[in-house]
């Protein structure tokens, strides 16, 4: 019993480590909620989650807003992901955390590009003549473009990347905690692939 | 062994405190400076005409959100169990809806059952007025109009910490 209680002992104490070393590391998984892949960056007082939506989800999503099927087509032609970001520090040692999208960099196939933010969409959807109620539930379903959170605070928004479906990306993220800038890469992020349905042969 | 176990429920207590203060979530930030809240005139689904001003003199919680954003869900039943400690101690309740329709919401209700009048901010101008980004986003306002405190996602509004600072606003 004592042979085991030991290896017991390694076990948790290996899983402590991980967890504390954690602290500067992305992990990777399958979302419980959404079955889907996410990458989540846990830093002191910050931790980000985003997470894939398949372009059928997505589609879906936005013909349940009342988009067009083609607009839906259009948005779902796009890499989206649900993303989670929240202030982890508590009220008894509180810190303010900022970002601003606009200064986040996709780094994909040796090229570097902006995230589409909500003053994007706001200017396809003019040429587009999309109604008044399809932007209002766009641009409050993706993730603000700038924000600041305060202890306990968080947002659950879309985040969208102007890449093809199935794309593998380097994410360069800034953030700041109380007023300190912070800067750090989630590498090897991929956007959902389409998924084709072919007939099952009997 | 005892020893053992002693370290394990110590490791295991500093791994879970971090969860348990995400889980908990009762924290409201008061706003600085304070500034007025900007008037508003909504219909609730019952058509019903809400304008904050009315409420001047009780303590208002407005609460922007939506039926397709998650952490909205999330937090109503929480926000109802609040609203039965606080209907009758001078406190007003309004969850108000961005961009949907009565016949939306209302279907919506079925499964999330709600006592508290839900408002509709059909094109957003409302939720321009005030300092709001994203969803959900609560304001109270405090007996004399003006906004008190902000919470920025989703809060356990009925842990007795938010009642009490929410019932303090009336003294």
């Amino acid at each position: 019993m004592a042979r085991n209680f030991t290896r017991y002992n390694a076990l948790i104490l290996s899983a402590i480590f991980l967890a504390s070393n954690s602290s500067a590391k992305v992990i990777t998984g399958i979302d419980e909620q959404a079955q889907l892949p996410y990458w989540e960056l846990i830093k002191p007082n910050l931790s980000l989650r985003i997470v894939q939506r398949l372009p059928d989800q997505t589609r879906a999503y936005f013909l349940g807003r009342g988009f067009s099927k083609s607009d839906s087509d259009f948005i779902a032609s796009h890499c989206f992901f649900q993303t989670i970001f929240r202030n982890t520090s508590t009220s008894t040692e509180p810190h303010k955390l900022e970002y601003d999208l606009t200064q986040w960099q996709i780094k994909y196939q040796k090229k570097n590009h902006s995230l589409l933010v909500r003053k994007n969409w706001l200017k396809i959807w003019e040429q587009r003549n999309v109604q008044s109620a399809q932007k209002i539930a766009f641009e409050w379903s993706l993730l603000p473009t700038k924000q600041e959170y305060l202890p306990e605070d968080y947002n659950w928004g879309m985040s969208t990347y102007p890449l093809p479906h199935g794309a593998k990306f380097d994410l360069d993220i800034i953030w700041y905690i109380d007023g300190k800038k912070y800067q750090t890469i989630i590498p090897d992020i991929q956007c959902a692939k389409d998924i084709e349905l072919s007939p099952v042969e009997e | 062994m005892c020893r053992y176990l002693s370290r394990y429920l110590f490791f295991l207590c500093v791994l879970l405190i971090p969860c348990v203060s995400i889980a908990q979530s009762a924290t409201l930030h008061p706003v600085k400076e304070k500034p007025a809240a900007v008037n508003f005139e909504l219909l609730d689904i019952d058509e019903i005409q809400h304008k904050l001003s009315d409420y001047r003199g009780k303590v208002v919680i407005i609460n922007f959100w939506a039926t397709w954003c998650p952490p909205c869900r999330f937090e109503l039943p929480s926000m109802e169990r609040a609203w039965q400690q606080l209907k009758d101690k001078n406190v007003v309740m309004l969850a108000v809806n961005i961009g949907e329709d009565a016949d939306t919401i209302f279907t919506f209700t079925a499964d999330y059952s709600v006592t508290f009048p839900l408002l509709m901010d059909k094109n957003s101008k409302v939720i321009k007025s005030y300092p709001v980004v994203g969803l959900p986003t609560t304001y109270i306002v405090d007996p004399t109009g003006h906004l008190a405190y902000k919470a920025i996602g989703t809060r356990e509004w009925d842990d007795p910490k938010i009642i009490r600072t929410i019932l303090d606003l009336n003294q």
